[in-house]
């Protein structure tokens, strides 16, 4: 059995938190599998930055509002 | 039947140059010899051969991976080309794996070559899947673990530091991938990053709120303000701006009507947002009017005549004042000196006296001569004392010369000299005179120029009162009467005006009214504005933003436990199936007097949740602190052996090969090493040795019951790589 799916037989919760969550786990995985332990981080931090972005744009549209 | 090695051909491969091959006949191979003489490389050509790329970087947890060099370095091109032919039930199977620079320009590329027992030849991703099959999908990790004991994994569990000590028992039991994820997710930072996220967001949302509560304040001080001055709360509305902007214009248009005055065109109102322009004309409209009415007009017309007298009555007395000033100096300084005759006289007078003084120097001027050149003539001819006859005062003298120059000194020099004297004060006093006539001319010049300017000023003010004034006339009585008529009439028009004013007043008092409301209705829009971003889907999406990045933040940390778990379970797992052999591999290698027995638990450590190992003894006290260097390497090899034997049956290979095993050994555990690996080797099909260990190589071939194969290896040079002679 590989590691990802005896990760994956430990994650719990609704069907699509379990999907959620395994996604994660695959692109984390993929990435710790191609670049080491950084590419995983990378990933990770990606989805910050995404999400960074997110929240600037947000909060410059709402401050233009006001 | 497992896979067992049955021959190894090696070309170009780190510390191989030219083509050498490996026949492992037997189910014992040792390889003997010094160290850098070829015997790791031979070991990693077979793991090359089998993992290709997988053998080399950080991420095969082995330091010396890194940057690690597959192709000799002495090969110019390189030119790697490793043949494993592998025997099963099956048969043969013949993997080739080369690495090749195609031109100098070109990266180096590595292809892979699979024959099966039937004698189909397969490349590339083809090889791949058939050889990941044939291994039953065993990764480079699993192999470190299981199958190929690198001496720097066992060297790391030798460690005294527990933290260290669990990651190399991890990466021996090849759970290193789970704890390289769960560090990956802690070096991300996510909760920390979250807090401050969710702090930007709630920051944003509170000036938002903070923002709405000021305007609301705003917004009821406003109409608090506008309670005391009288506006219906009917009007307080877009419709009541309207309203009253056009009563505003009405009352101006009737303002403007009643005084005979033009308004501008202004048009109504359509919108209270169009007030502050309306506003602005209208104000400038009030202006003019107010400057326009004839009252005003005409007390401006009042004002400015009123200046000009005041201007002219000021002109006047400056000029007045200069004339009588002017004249004063010249009435006191002829007081002085005299009029113009009387110093014309006096210098006549001197000058008189000064040409009357000067002929009668010239004449002795003339006599003076002539007694000097008879001096000199008769001082010449130096005749004796003779009676003549004096030319100049016809006395005869009995010694001319003496007589002369009697003369000379006692009357002619000293009347020269009084000539002179009344000539220079004749002509000081001359000079005087002229200097007073020059006084008295500019004084009257003076007395002239103001008198002039008089007259201008005269002309000025008859100009500014309309009537020709004369030399008899007063124009300060004139201007100061005039300026009172004024003034009485400025009086009268006062009331008059400040009655039209006061309607003007009015008017702005009533437009002050509809801009209070706009005021009003400018603050519910800014609130509404607010109100509406607060139900904007912008602001509802920071929500849903929040929940989302919590939500991930939860998932990830889920997922990090997650991992834990089964990092935890398969180490629980491993050790629970392999550990009845690490127990007596331990206590046959290390034969310790106390630690005759090894338990290897694992558990989740309360901090990090990391797999944390405890080696305990039969007491069920730590082991680690009692144990020797050998110990620990005895501890670290019997993991590993245990693991081997433990997964025969799942493993695909049948053989293990273990790489200078003995270092840290003493003698008897070295014997001991040898006994277990006899063990090993009845349990496994295959064991492949390497050592520089002479004594364990002695050992292995006394304790080792399976038939051997022997290769020495003796020397290695850059030109051949190494040499070595089947025993």
């Amino acid at each position: 059995m590989g590691l990802e799916q005896k990760i994956q037989e430990r994650i719990t919760g609704s069907p699509m938190e379990v999907e959620r969550k395994r996604q994660i786990l695959h692109d984390v995985l993929e990435a710790l599998e191609s670049g080491g332990k950084s590419q995983a981080e990378a990933t990770l931090t990606r989805t910050r930055q995404s999400t960074d972005k997110q929240v600037s744009k947000l909060v410059s549209e709402i401050r233009k509002l006001l | 039947m497992a896979l067992r090695i049955a021959e190894l051909t090696v070309k170009g491969f780190r510390g191989f140059m030219g083509e050498k091959s490996f026949k492992f006949e037997n189910p014992a191979v040792l390889l003997l010899g010094e160290n850098h003489l070829g015997k790791s490389s031979t070991l990693n050509a077979i793991e090359w051969c089998l993992f290709g790329g997988e053998c080399e970087g950080k991420e095969t947890d082995i330091r010396e991976r890194v940057n690690w060099e597959v192709a000799n370095r002495n090969l110019s091109p390189p030119d790697v080309d490793v043949k494993l032919t592998l025997r099963s039930s099956d048969g043969e199977y013949q993997i080739r794996r080369t690495l090749k620079q195609k031109s100098r320009r070109n990266a180096m590329l590595e292809e892979l070559e699979f024959r099966a027992p039937s004698g189909s030849n397969v490349v590339g991703a083809e090889a791949q899947a058939q050889l990941s099959q044939l291994i039953r999908s065993s990764s480079f990790k699993d192999f470190s673990a299981t199958v190929y004991q690198h001496q720097e994994v066992i060297r790391s569990v030798l460690t005294q530091e527990p933290k260290n000590r669990n990651q190399a028992i991890d990466r021996l039991l090849g759970l290193s991938a789970y704890r390289e994820l769960i560090g990956a997710i802690d070096s991300a930072g996510i909760p920390a990053w979250q807090k401050l996220v969710i702090e930007a967001l709630t920051d944003l949302q509170n000036e938002v709120k903070q923002a709405l509560q000021l305007r609301k304040g705003d917004l009821e001080a406003k109409r608090n303000e506008l309670k005391g001055t009288g506006i219906p709360d009917s009007d307080l509305s877009p419709e009541g701006v309207l309203r009253l902007t056009s009563g505003v214009l009405k009352l101006l248009s009737e303002f403007a009507e009643s005084a005979g005055l033009t308004l501008s065109p202004i048009a109504n109102l359509e919108s209270w947002r169009g007030f502050n322009s309306l506003e602005v004309t209208i104000k400038r409209d009030i202006g003019r009017l107010r400057a326009e009415v004839p009252e005003a007009r005409q007390q401006n017309d009042l004002f400015s005549q009123r200046g000009a007298f005041q201007n002219a009555l000021i002109k006047w007395t400056n000029a007045k004042r200069a004339k009588d000033e002017a004249a004063e100096r010249l009435k006191s300084s002829q007081a002085k000196i005299g009029d113009e005759a009387t110093i014309m006289a006096r210098l006549k007078e001197q000058q008189s006296r000064i040409e009357s003084a000067e002929g009668q120097r010239d004449s002795a001027s003339e006599r003076s001569s002539l007694v000097q050149e008879g001096i000199k003539t008769l001082l010449k001819v130096a005749l004796p004392p003779v009676q003549m006859k004096c030319p100049l005062c016809g006395v005869a003298s009995p010694d001319l010369l003496a007589h002369l120059q009697q003369e000379w000194e006692s009357n002619i020099k000293a009347q020269i000299a009084e000539f002179q004297k009344s000539i220079d004060i004749a002509k000081n006093e001359e000079q005087s005179a002229l200097r007073d006539f020059e006084d008295n001319k500019k004084l009257q010049s003076q007395l002239q120029i103001a008198m002039l300017e008089l007259d201008k000023v005269r002309a000025e003010v008859s100009k500014a009162i309309g009537l020709a004034l004369g030399e008899q006339d007063d124009p300060v009585a004139i201007l100061t009467a005039r300026t009172g008529e004024i003034d009485d009439q400025l009086a009268r028009l006062k009331d008059a005006l400040a009655q039209k004013q006061e309607k003007l007043n009015a008017v702005e008092i009533e437009l002050a009214k509809p801009r209070a409301i706009v005021e009003l209705l400018a603050l519910e829009d800014k609130t509404k504005t607010i109100e509406k971003i607060q139900g904007s889907p912008e602001y509802k999406e920071l929500d849903t933003l929040r929940d989302s990045i919590a939500q991930w933040v939860s998932d990830v940390e889920q997922l990090k436990e997650a991992v834990k778990a089964a990092s935890n379970d398969e180490a629980k797992t491993k050790i629970g199936e392999a550990g009845k052999a690490i127990d007596q591999f331990f206590r046959k290698m290390a034969a310790h007097p106390v630690a005759n027995q090894v338990n290897l638990d694992v558990t989740a450590d309360s901090r990090t949740g990391l797999n944390s190992y405890e080696l305990k003894g039969p007491d069920g006290k730590d082991l680690v602190p009692i144990l020797s260097q050998g110990d620990l390497n005895a501890l670290a090899l019997s993991i590993f052996l245990g693991l081997s034997t433990s997964s025969d049956e799942s493993s695909a290979f049948g053989f293990i090969m273990l790489d200078d095993p003995s270092q840290s050994l003493g003698a008897q555990h070295k014997r001991r090493l040898a006994e277990v690996l006899n063990e090993v080797g009845a349990r496994k099909e295959m064991l492949i040795l390497s050592t520089m260990d002479g004594e364990l190589s002695e050992l292995l071939q006394a304790k080792i019951m399976k038939a051997k194969t022997t290769f020495r290896f003796t020397d290695w040079d850059a030109t051949h790589g190494p040499t070595f002679e089947e025993l």
